[in-house]
């Protein structure tokens, strides 16, 4: 059975948010939702060379969704039972049995689970499960134009990319993600120096 | 998913419902059954104070949801969720808590004790509600270490008073005495417990010092720990000194303190809640 996850290579990625953009258009988020977000990372800092002032700036941007987990914690924290796993793998969040109560978002630590205030429900990522049943990519993985972003089997996609470690997702034994990366050129530095996440605002931390 | 303000009111009255169960329990148990004085007849009554503790606390909690009208469903993931658990044990030990106010007076006492044994699975689910593994601030001693030390400081002001305003005695008695000194020594013990915490988190992972920053400037919330917890201690213990009336109103108020530190105390519990990753 095909468990599904995501791959991206963040190597190639430009930040142009195609992706967040799509998936915001295809599931008719409000204002201050966002599914899928991209995530800009930077660091460096000015250095001297002998009498000159050189700076080493380095940036990478990540795109991050609900991961669909193997080990869910929003589907262990949930007290109405409104998450399920899928057999395809897929986290799916059942609106109509939600409380409201936001469990499930203090506990994901990749922040999936949002608010919509109107409705007063939290909301997720559901990978576009309807476009998979047509043959269609996510939207999401559909938008990008340099084809970073890959929906697949995640033992497959484990072939080909690597671990999801990068700065600043958290440690993947926490809810072991879906979730494949191939790693930016910088990522090494980030974890080095601390790489910070410049546009929090904007993801909506 | 509103404002923590509804979820440090429910868990503080509900850990002062747990604590005054045990107090008034323990009374009535340890001292008034066997003496069969006035304490007996002060334990079964203001037993009532517990169930309406219990209610507040509920009906507060709702508040915190969006979806209040379908708060029945939040039982229905027992087998996975803390959270689960501690919703059906809030609601038992309301249940519980109530039945000795409608039985017979004979049976009050014994039901009180059996209630105040649900308080403890109570407090459990409680605490792991709260340690998430994705809260390195929550996900510690702490969080069971505040749930128990809030209903002994609150639940043994409680008792103080209940215990108090019924005794018709000048002279203290012995449930009166262990009562107030227990919820002095737990009210004092509160600030330090918070110290030791955030002590712990400033050398804890990325997460845990963002929450002990956090803590470090909580102004006036800190602030008002320290005095409410100290000042609410000393007046429990100088009200075994005093005679009624005046001891009614020196119990009152260290009851009223006790619970202003604890709420407090669980506003910085709230605050340092910092989660790890994005």
């Amino acid at each position: 059975m095909t468990r599904l996850g995501f791959g991206v290579d963040t190597s190639a990625c430009t930040g142009c948010k195609a992706c967040q953009a799509a998936c915001k258009d295809r599931n008719g988020l409000p204002v201050g939702v966002l599914w899928r977000r991209v995530y800009e990372i930077s660091g460096g800092s000015w250095r001297r060379e002998g009498e000159a002032w050189r700076h080493d700036v380095w940036a990478y941007s990540l795109s991050v969704s609900c991961n669909h987990c193997e080990e869910p914690i929003c589907l262990e924290v949930c007290p109405s039972n409104a998450y399920t796993k899928r057999d395809n793998g897929i986290v799916a969040h059942d609106p109509a049995r939600c409380l409201g109560c936001g469990n499930c978002a203090w506990a994901c630590p990749y922040g999936a689970p949002q608010l919509d205030p109107a409705r007063g429900v939290m909301t997720k990522c559901n990978l576009c499960e309807e476009e998979l049943a047509a043959g269609r990519a996510p939207a999401c993985v559909a938008a990008c134009p340099l084809r970073v972003l890959e929906v697949g089997d995640r033992e497959e996609l484990a072939a080909r990319f690597g671990p999801p470690d990068m700065v600043p997702l958290p440690d993947p034994g926490l809810t072991t993600p879906s979730l494949r990366l191939r790693a930016h050129p910088h990522a090494g530095r980030a974890r080095a120096e601390g790489g910070r996440v410049r546009n929090r605002e904007e993801v909506g931390e | 998913m509103k404002s923590d303000w509804s979820l440090v009111g429910f868990t503080v009255l509900s850990q002062a419902a747990v604590g005054a169960s045990w107090g008034l329990a323990a009374s009535w148990a340890l001292v008034a059954r066997r003496a069969g004085h006035e304490v007996a007849a002060a334990a079964t009554a203001w037993g009532a104070a517990v169930p309406i503790l219990a209610a507040a606390a509920i009906a507060v909690s709702l508040l915190h949801l969006e979806r209040p009208l379908r708060a029945w469903r939040a039982v229905a993931n027992l087998r996975r969720s803390w959270l689960s658990r501690e919703v059906l044990a809030a609601s038992a030990f309301c249940v519980a808590a109530a039945t000795p106010v409608v039985a017979p007076t004979a049976w009050r006492g014994w039901l009180l004790l059996a209630a105040s044994l649900l308080g403890a699975p109570l407090l459990l689910a409680m605490a792991r509600t709260y340690q998430m593994r994705t809260v390195p601030a929550w996900d510690s001693w702490a969080t069971g270490a505040f749930f128990a030390q809030s209903a002994l400081a609150t639940g043994g002001a409680v008792t103080a008073l209940g215990v108090g305003l019924c005794s018709p005695h000048d002279r203290p008695g012995a449930a009166l005495v262990g009562a107030a000194a227990l919820g002095a020594v737990a009210l004092a013990a509160g600030p330090l417990l918070l110290a030791r915490w955030q002590r712990a988190l400033a050398c804890g992972p990325g997460a845990a010092r963002a929450a002990a920053e956090r803590l470090a400037h909580a102004g006036t919330s800190a602030s008002a720990r320290w005095v409410a917890s100290l000042a609410g201690a000393a007046l429990l213990l100088l009200a075994l000194a005093l005679e009624s009336p005046a001891r009614g109103a020196a119990l009152a108020t260290a009851a009223a303190l006790a619970f202003g530190a604890e709420l407090a105390g669980r506003a910085l519990f709230y605050r340092a809640r910092v989660r790890t990753g994005l």
